[in-house]
């Protein structure tokens, strides 16, 4: 029985939507992964993306229904559960071909 | 190398080169990834919301999710219902923000990005039907019947029901809460809110023609305060008030009311059928005018959704406690009667529906369609 409040957070933050096709995968053995480079973005008329042996190429659309990035607070002795939305996203990055590879060929120059 | 592309630091130009990315059509800036170090982030949830959603928020600085623990979840804004869901996605979400302007490395355009949360998965709404059911339950069990309320029994406390406890147990917008409500005749008591009796609110309504006849007063402006006070022999002034501007509409300075006509002849006939199995409609109709004084009009479309006409017959049908599962409630309205009409079968299903396509699926999906002398019916699909 309960009511939970969606608000609007007081600051609001600025978020970047990107969608790539399929999974991300890393090395298991990390502990933790910050600080760890995901990868790059560069931008011509469209967007490239490269991630560790991949080149991803994308574009930014607009997104039919806008997202809300909400930030769920969990109930403690004084508050219920709320949410708290920080950023209204209403386009994305999207990324939604199959990934080329990187060739190395530039070490056979050496 | 080319010039224009000196100011790539010198690992990223290897990238290029190794990515076969055209450098020269490359924009000066790029961004770096990182994960940041909240990662991973997971009280982060994406919702797919519409336009008018965001009006809303904007606007009221809030929405509200609703429900008892065994229900779906419900986002409900002042005036719409929407079902919670959450679908999967096989492609990967990433939200990244971009630290403050000063991390622009302007030497070498790079914009550091951070990414603290990773999804595969985001929350879609569906327009529903509010689920008011559960408020003419709430209040079933104390009902309200004048001065010889009963409800300061210490033995056996009453459950006591506030707005706030009827907005998280009831899925629905704060508009259809308070229309329903408003029909079913609740009104505050100490702070309280309470159902009008059924046989009380009949009482108070022959209380009222009475007073109209003594004072000469007309139906169409009914002063509220003296016709509340008036009625002080039966129930306090303030439950009189709240009664006057719940059966009536309020003139535009405020002081008196104009008593709604359907509202009147529509509780005289049901007063007329609620106990009874059914009635013969042509008895009906003339007890029925005989009850509801004679400047008020009875038509039998007044009571659309209330009552099943069927072979001559008529009989009372509480819509309020048919089933909110559209199987179930077919399943019922066929009992009572075998062939329907649209414009007969319409006020049952309304309730369950948001949209004219969704109740021609509806009615597609549980009933048959037969065409008797040149009528449309709809008969049950399975037996």
């Amino acid at each position: 029985m309960v009511q939970i409040l969606i608000e609007q957070a007081e600051n609001s933050t600025e978020l970047i939507l990107i969608e790539l096709q399929g999974a991300l995968d890393y090395a298991a053995e990390k502990q933790s992964l910050s600080g760890e480079r995901v990868g790059f973005l560069f931008f011509t008329q469209n967007a490239i993306c490269v991630i560790g042996q991949h080149v991803l190429d994308g574009k930014m659309v607009e997104l039919d229904k806008p997202l809300l990035v909400m930030r769920k607070r969990q109930a403690d002795g004084t508050n219920n559960t709320s949410y708290q939305v920080e950023c209204v996203i209403k386009r994305k990055l999207l990324f939604h071909k199959r990934s080329k590879s990187i060739v190395h060929y530039s070490s056979k120059k050496m | 190398m080319n010039d224009e592309i000196k100011h790539f630091p010198e690992n990223v130009q290897k990238l290029l080169a190794d990515a076969r990315i055209p450098i020269k059509q490359l924009k000066p800036i790029y961004y770096e990834l990182t994960i940041g170090e909240q990662f991973p982030d997971d009280s982060i949830r994406l919702i797919e919301v519409n336009n008018s959603l965001i009006e809303e928020l904007e606007k009221s600085k809030k929405l509200v999710i609703r429900g008892a623990n065994d229900d779906f979840a419900a986002l409900c804004t002042s005036d719409q219902i929407f079902e919670i869901k959450s679908a999967e996605t096989s492609n990967t979400l990433l939200l990244a923000s971009p630290l403050d302007s000063s991390s622009v490395n302007k030497e070498n355009g790079c914009i550091a990005l951070t990414v603290n949360s990773i999804l595969h998965a985001k929350l879609e709404l569906t327009q529903c039907v509010p689920r008011l059911k559960r408020i003419s339950q709430l209040f079933e069990e104390n009902p309200y019947r004048g001065h010889f309320d009963d409800d300061n029994d210490i033995e056996n406390p009453k459950p006591k029901i506030t707005m706030e406890n009827i907005k998280s147990e009831v899925q629905a917008s704060d508009q259809a809460i308070d229309a329903y409500l408003k029909k079913l005749n609740v009104v505050t008591i100490d702070g309280y809110l309470r159902l009008l009796d059924f046989d009380f609110r009949t009482k108070l309504i022959e209380y009222i023609f009475s007073l109209l006849s003594i004072q000469d007063w007309s139906k169409d402006h009914i002063p509220i305060d003296r016709c509340a006070t008036e009625m002080k022999e039966i129930c306090p002034k303030y439950v009189a008030k709240q009664f006057l501007e719940q059966i009536g509409t309020i003139s535009n300075d405020g002081n008196s009311i104009s008593l709604n006509a359907n509202t009147i002849s529509t509780h005289y006939a049901l007063d007329l059928l609620r106990n009874l199995e059914k009635m013969k409609l042509s008895e009906f109709m003339t007890c029925w005018r005989e009850c509801v004084p004679s400047d008020f009009p009875i038509d039998l479309d007044q009571l659309k959704g209330f009552v099943i006409i069927s072979e001559g017959t008529i009989s009372y049908i509480d819509t309020d406690n048919l089933s909110e599962k559209p199987y179930e409630r077919m399943k019922t309205l066929f009992s009572r009667k075998n062939t329907w009409t649209l414009s007969e079968i319409e006020p049952f299903l309304s309730s369950l529906t948001t949209s004219n396509a969704e109740f021609n699926s509806l009615l597609a999906m549980h009933t048959r369609c037969i065409i008797k002398d040149g009528q449309k019916y709809y008969v049950p699909k399975y037996n």
